[in-house]
């Protein structure tokens, strides 16, 4: 609807454009696109497509004033089905949904560790393939390949390659998060010498979604870090080990608890407690492993917990996945690649 | 007045008109001084006001003295370039490390002091004084590899100067080698200079507001 010049049809007042209601009467503006939106919304949601109907909430969002109470009460709806949504795919897990077949049961270990890497081997098929979603976007591919150049300028193709995607993983584990949760965002865009970024065009509607979409980054850029390790350890290929040095590095530098870095966003959803079993985590791998950037993280993170907390939250997995990554990848920049 | 539960309220749900939360339904009010807004409103860049505030904003923006906001620019701009340097320096001595995305945090800092100086005008001259301050703060980091490179622990005010004025120049003896100093120089600088673009005060209006009839 085109808002400039616009007159209420109600009371006649005029409308300045980019306004979602008169001024005078309140009438809303998008009226006709609510009703059907918010119909659309609720046909999915009560036919269990719980993430389409979630996408649809937030674009009814976009459209109300939001000091209106219709925005509170949508806005509590796209919370409760972003809760649902995380919940959901969690339960969606191929472990979740069959037990084991008895005759891999029989085989004992074996059949375990052969089970468990159905899952590895499924999960590649499907969510892996995300990963060649971005290669198909002319601005990450020339951002890349900008990148790329530049760094291969300085310390080789090998290492550059190695370094170039490891941060495209990373990136594109944010990505999976947000489609996660139908949050609308640009493609990952590479800025040479200083890493990548990922723009959103929705806000997430509440701290667990940014924490599941923060953490979600450093989560998918250790698997990245692992593989290369994997590689380094059964090749000795130096490059990889250094790979997996840096890419664990950088991953862990992300996790400063300093928004707008991925830790920060993880931290949003912490409450007091819980920051602060997050800082003895880091203090104890500080003291193991004496690797620098952790005197940073402790130091932010001793600050946050002090700090003021706005709202009355927990979020247990949000806890457990950022300590997780804080030793993980610690331990990580142990490696030590041999020079020359 | 009982409160509601979210399913009554859910059940209520309607798209026709916009209810302010908290308020009972009346005129839509000034997003500066809250006051209802009667006759005609304005809309200033994104906010909603009646003809009083936009006057008073005008007003607001148009007066102090250019002399004055310089001086505090520098005044608050240039401590603010020796804290972003301390914390380059802090960072060094407590990781070990030399983190380039620092030249950011610098940036940002003497960005946001200058422009507080300037009363969040902005124009070319706070840019200026922006990107050279941030730009003086990144160089003045090579500072001790210089001192080290001449071999000695120390000396007088003059020394120093010439240091500070080598550490300003290095990045273009280093070349092509040091692309990657460049562009983490050219981003601290580049955030100094968006923060002190010129402040636009977008003003439309007057709207006219007919009141509505009461039940």
């Amino acid at each position: 609807m085109d808002t400039e010049n616009l007159t209420c049809s109600h009371c006649q007042t005029s409308i300045a454009p980019g306004l979602l209601s008169c001024p005078g009467c309140h009438q809303l503006l998008y009226t006709e696109e609510l009703k059907k939106i918010s119909a659309e919304a609720t046909r999915l949601v009560n036919n269990n497509n719980l993430l389409e109907g979630l996408r649809q909430w937030r674009r009814v969002l976009e459209l109300l004033p939001p000091e209106s109470e219709q925005f509170a009460i949508i806005n509590r709806k796209v919370n409760e089905l972003s809760r649902k949504v995380d919940i959901q795919k969690l339960e969606d897990h191929p472990a979740h949904k069959k037990p084991m077949p008895k005759v891999l049961a029989s085989l004992g270990i074996v059949g375990l560790l052969l089970w468990k890497f159905k899952f590895v081997f499924a999960f590649i098929l499907t969510k892996g393939k995300i990963l060649l979603v971005g290669l198909t976007k002319a601005q990450t591919f020339f951002s890349m390949f900008l990148s790329f150049g530049l760094y291969w300028s300085v310390w080789g193709w090998k290492f550059a390659a190695g370094l170039i995607l490891s941060i495209y993983v990373h990136e594109m584990g944010h990505i999976f998060a947000l489609k996660r949760f139908g949050i609308a965002s640009s493609v990952p865009a590479f800025i040479p010498g200083v890493g990548a970024l990922v723009r959103l065009k929705q806000m997430p509607s509440n701290p667990m979604e940014d924490a599941r979409i923060g953490l979600a980054g450093p989560l998918w850029g250790l698997f990245a870090a692992l593989f290369c390790y994997v590689v380094f350890y059964i090749t000795g290929w130096a490059s990889w080990g250094a790979i997996a040095q840096v890419g664990a590095w950088i991953n862990l530098f992300n996790l400063l608890p300093l928004s707008p870095l991925d830790g920060g966003r993880g931290y949003h959803a912490l409450n007091r407690p819980q920051k602060w079993i997050a800082t003895i985590v880091i203090a104890l791998m500080w003291v193991i492993v004496k690797e620098g950037i952790l005197v940073l993280l402790l130091i932010m993170s001793v600050a946050n917990s002090l700090g003021k907390i706005e709202e009355d939250q927990s979020d247990t997995r949000a806890l457990l996945e950022y300590c997780f990554l804080v030793v993980t990848l610690s331990l990580m920049t142990l490696i030590q690649p041999p020079v020359g | 007045m009982t409160e509601e539960k979210p399913s009554e309220k859910d059940d209520e749900l309607q798209f026709d008109k916009a209810i302010p939360a908290g308020r009972s339904s009346e005129t839509s009010r000034c997003t500066l001084c809250d006051s209802p807004l009667t006759g005609q409103y304005y809309k200033l860049n994104e906010n909603i006001t009646c003809t009083r505030c936009k006057e008073a904003t005008e007003q607001q923006f148009q007066s102090g003295s250019a002399g004055g906001r310089l001086l505090i620019s520098l005044v608050l701009g240039i401590p603010a370039a020796v804290v972003g340097s301390g914390i380059y320096y802090a960072i060094m001595a407590l990781t070990g490390y030399e983190i380039g995305l620092v030249a950011i945090v610098i940036g940002f800092l003497v960005g946001a002091a200058v422009r507080k100086g300037a009363n969040y005008r902005g124009g070319w001259l706070y840019q200026t004084i922006a990107v050279v301050l941030t730009y003086m703060a990144i160089c003045s980091t090579y500072m001790p590899y210089i001192i080290e490179g001449a071999g000695q622990e120390g000396g007088g005010l003059f020394f120093y100067l010439i240091v500070f004025i080598l550490a300003l120049i290095s990045p273009f003896l280093m070349g092509f080698e040091n692309i990657i100093g460049w562009i983490i120089i050219g981003i601290g600088v580049f955030e100094a200079w968006k923060m002190n673009k010129k402040a636009q005060l977008d003003i439309q209006g007057p709207f006219d507001i007919k009141p509505t009839a009461t039940a």
